[in-house]
């Protein structure tokens, strides 16, 4: 489908707001903000990061992993040990000292994040050879259960994770520019994928594997890039995680975190980009906004005692009520765009007439 | 020359032998027929040649060389492309998508200097599209490239599916029913079409068709299998005139 | 690393084993019931199982009902659970002829939901299962000291798998359901109540999943909301081990896992953080070298 000329200079228009948007907040600190709203918007772009991670392998390639948290796990712990400082090291480490080699390793955030990527994916490609021989439920729980066995590990792993109480002081390099230039640049490098032969060819191995084999595309080969590389975007999602939460323990990555963002996922449309963002942004701030439900609540002679724990059970219906009766999402496998916009726009007022 | 030769090809399901003792052997330029009622082991021929299925016994050689045993992919790399029975295009992908996920079997680029649209890549890209686009024109859907796929006519499935798998160079095209659910005016211009795709792209074409008149129009030559055993072959004068096939195919009248 | 245990020990271990894998078997007969009819890994079944340990505590600890008759209620309440789930998260999505990833969302969203609906309610603090002396009186064995839980355990399971065999093979309901595994279409224009076999399937097995869940509350005592997950997890993967869809299958693969799980970290206690991982790596290599499982058919895909 051609955009329209209006289309594009609308999206470059909103893209140049945007950034304003950000400049102005981070820098001048645009409409008062509190640290707080700052805090979850930034939390927002993390959690897209990992969204779209998990679009690469279900929406993009049609596999259905649910290894997510595993990955950012590992992503967040190299990040994490890289950049809290030797003398930090000394003191958090109570039950069992760090390790020797660990206990001085330090590097700058970018180079310890990009490690940190790269040893997720080191571990995607592991993990790759046994679960991508695997298709549909059978490869969502083996993924989860490698999951849960990498953050077994990682609690059990003392000397290395600090166990069950896990690090902390880890200092915070993500602002707002951080937090979505690192989400630009893996929108790009999606973007830039799917309209590539080799994205092509994922898009395939979704539609009909056996088709796609038959054209002569290796599947496992394939499979095995898509996961490698949302292994990656996933560490760099824990990564920035770690640092912004500034410290992080096992807990933080157990398997309702694949849910989460599945979640995220779906709402948005799997296969879409521009839906993973939107799906985790609206999730993020809608679990932010929840947190009502779980305070009391006074409205005129009804008292509300407030319930904790609420927001998570509104949580999990929502995700019923969207997989049972808008199972596209947001956007389908399409991509978000003015014309979309208008298009909707024109229908809905079409059926006002009609009605 | 012969292109493509299967000795002795043989596989079981569990108790049931859908195919035994296959020997068929297609030569260079040739468009040879398989042809046979519901069920005769057609399909499952086909699978085991491009590798969806391993045979139990027996070989097959692609040229000289021994593929059975080899993956599908594979398969397909060395020139042996294939349709099938019920239509498995990429359906929610335009046309243009579909021709063009044909052809990444023959890209060299890696997939970082692809997502980072290195100068190499960039040109193999274009080459791949002008020859994809160029494809369309051959077989008369480039009006119809940005169009999903599952929004084509049944015909035009048939046909995109023909392309497709033509993008992939081969030097042998197997057809699975290529007429089925086609009308008369359709199946008369897959005729033709099929004839042509042979003269232009000089390529080798294995079928299986149950469409009488098309079998008898194109092919070179027939061999007519039940219940998974080779009953008849020859060119289509001798099996139109063979006793075993009449027999076989009496009662079998409203099948198709 | 490796510890050699006093006969005693090994003994008392093997007594835990056998416990534990029949419970585990107990679980794993919902999964593989479930997956033979629908071809979905019931991802709520482990929060039903949990569902049913708070049940059988209030019942029997908040509303003091004789530990008999709260048994009952149970067994009934639970089944009815596993109906309800069926009914509201996977039988509109039947209906609709979604994709199978759909209804795994679903059945995600389901467990999830379970378990955040049992915080809200019951909270997320820890309660402890009523001791029944009739089950948890002590029992010495020779050199082993044990609960008479370790001898009942194992009896009830084989028995209710008996009745389960007995039922699914020589039962008008029983034909019906393996008729639905076999192929649902076909079982559909053949005039088979789908939606009532599918009902029943899901009733049993949370029906067995309830008995599971008591004779685990009174051997390990402590309820949480999330307290299904772990043996829920576990008892997939035994399902898958036996074969799945298949109930004597699941029984093998529950013991199996229960035997390992025990026998590991009695011979190398180093393992005893690790309990968990066992499993999933068993998992791993049974579909890599057998993927249709101990017992399980082949299934062929259809080109």
């Amino acid at each position: 489908m051609k955009k329209s000329k209006l289309n594009n200079i609308l999206s470059v228009i909103s893209l140049a707001i945007l950034v304003a948007l950000i400049v102005g907040i981070q820098q001048f600190g645009l409409f008062g903000l509190n640290s707080y709203v700052i805090g979850v918007i930034k939390l927002c772009c993390i959690y897209a990061i990992c969204a779209l991670s998990m679009n690469m392998v279900n929406g993009l390639t049609g596999m259905f992993s649910l290894g997510q948290p595993g990955f950012m796990a590992l992503g967040a712990y190299t990040t994490g040990l890289l950049t809290v400082s030797a003398q930090d090291k000394l003191e958090i480490y109570k039950i069992k000292p760090i390790v020797g080699f660990l206990a001085n390793a330090n590097a700058p955030f970018f180079i310890a994040l990009i490690i940190g990527g790269l040893v997720a994916a080191f571990f995607a490609f592991l993990i790759g050879f046994p679960v991508l021989r695997l298709k549909g439920d059978y490869l969502a729980i083996a993924s989860l259960g490698f999951s849960e066995i990498i953050r077994i590990f990682i609690q059990n792993g003392q000397s290395v994770t600090n166990g069950t109480t896990g690090l902390i002081r880890i200092p915070s390099h993500v602002n707002l520019y951080v937090a979505f230039g690192v989400l630009a640049l893996v929108v790009i490098f999606m973007v830039l994928l799917i309209h590539s032969s080799y994205g092509r060819a994922f898009k395939a191995i979704r539609e009909d594997e056996v088709a796609a084999e038959a054209m002569g595309i290796n599947l496992f080969k394939h499979k095995m890039f898509s996961f490698v590389i949302s292994g990656f975007i996933a560490g760099i999602g824990g990564g920035l995680l770690a640092s912004h939460l500034s410290s992080i323990s096992p807990d933080v990555f157990k398997f309702t975190l694949a849910y989460e963002i599945l979640l995220m996922v779906v709402l948005g449309g799997q296969g879409s980009i521009s839906g993973s963002i939107i799906g985790a942004f609206i999730v993020r701030a809608a679990l932010e906004w929840l947190r009502i439900v779980d305070n009391p609540i006074k409205i005129g002679f009804i008292n509300y005692p407030g319930i904790s724990g609420m927001r998570m059970v509104v949580f999990s219906v929502v995700l019923m009520l969207i997989i049972l009766f808008w199972s596209r999402g947001i956007f389908g496998s399409e991509e978000f765009s003015f014309d979309r916009l208008f298009k909707f726009f024109k229908g809905l007022k079409k059926s006002k007439k009609e009605v | 020359m012969s292109v493509l030769s299967t000795k002795a090809l043989t596989i079981r399901f569990g108790g049931l032998t859908a195919v035994e003792d296959l020997n068929i052997e297609v030569n260079k330029g040739e468009i040879v027929a398989i042809i046979g009622p519901n069920g005769a082991g057609k399909t499952t021929a086909f699978n085991m040649i491009t590798g969806v299925y391993n045979p139990t016994e027996g070989t097959v050689f692609f040229g000289d060389e021994r593929i059975n045993g080899k993956r599908p992919d594979v398969i397909a790399h060395m020139g042996i492309a294939r349709t099938f029975q019920n239509i498995r295009l990429f359906k929610e992908l335009s046309v243009l998508e579909n021709v063009l996920i044909a052809n990444h079997l023959r890209v060299k680029s890696n997939l970082f200097s692809c997502v980072l649209r290195m100068p190499w890549a960039r040109k193999e890209e274009k080459a791949m599209l002008e020859k994809s686009l160029e494809l369309l024109k051959v077989v008369g859907l480039y009006d119809l490239k940005d169009e999903k796929a599952s929004n084509l006519p049944y015909g035009l499935q048939r046909r995109l599916e023909i392309a497709r798998a033509l993008a992939t160079d081969p030097t042998l095209l197997l057809l699975d029913e290529p007429a089925a659910g086609m009308n008369p005016k359709e199946t008369e211009e897959l005729s033709d079409f099929i004839v042509e795709i042979r003269k232009k792209f000089d390529i080798t074409i294995l079928l299986i068709e149950h469409h009488m008149q098309l079998v008898m129009d194109i092919s070179d030559r027939i061999y007519v299998l039940e219940y998974g055993k080779t009953i008849a072959q020859g060119v289509p004068e001798e099996i139109q005139a063979d006793p075993k096939v009449i027999k076989a195919y009496l009662g079998e009248e409203d099948d198709d | 690393m490796i510890v050699m245990p006093t006969m005693a020990v090994f003994l008392q271990q093997l007594c835990n084993a056998l416990l534990l894998g029949s419970l585990f078997a107990l679980i794993s007969v919902g999964y593989t019931m479930v997956y033979g009819i629908l071809r979905l890994i019931n991802f709520a079944h482990c929060d039903i199982f949990m569902m049913a340990m708070y049940i059988a505590y209030y019942s029997i600890a908040v509303y003091f009902v004789p530990w008999y008759i709260s048994f009952i209620i149970v067994i009934v309440a639970t089944a009815l659970l596993g109906i309800i789930v069926e009914k509201v998260a996977y039988a509109p999505l039947r209906k609709q002829n979604a994709p199978k990833i759909s209804m795994l969302i679903s059945a995600i969203g389901v467990s999830y939901f379970l378990e955040n609906f049992a915080t809200v309610i019951f909270s997320g603090r820890p309660k402890t299962f009523p001791q029944i002396k009739f089950f948890v009186e002590g029992l010495k064995i020779g050199p082993v000291n044990t609960l008479r839980l370790c001898i009942y355990v194992p009896v009830i399971t084989a028995v209710i798998m008996v009745i389960l065999l007995l039922l699914i093979n020589h039962t008008k309901s029983g034909m019906a359901m393996r008729a639905i595994s076999k192929d649902l279409d076909t079982s559909k224009l053949m005039g088979i109540n789908v939606n009532k076999t599918i009902s029943f399937t899901f009733g049993v097995g949370s029906a067995i999943a309830a008995v599971g869940s008591i004779l685990w509350g009174l051997k390990y005592n402590q309820i949480t909301p999330t307290l299904g997950i772990m043996p829920g997890f576990k008892c997939f993967i035994a399902a898958v081990i036996g074969g799945i869809g298949n109930v004597k299958g699941a029984v093998i693969g529950g013991l199996m896992l229960g035997f390992i799980e025990i026998m590991a970290v009695t011979f190398i206690p180093s393992l005893t953080g690790y309990k968990d991982v066992f499993s999933f790596v068993l998992l791993i290599i049974i579909l890599l070298y057998k993927p249709n499982g101990i017992l399980g058919e082949k299934i062929a895909d259809k080109v």
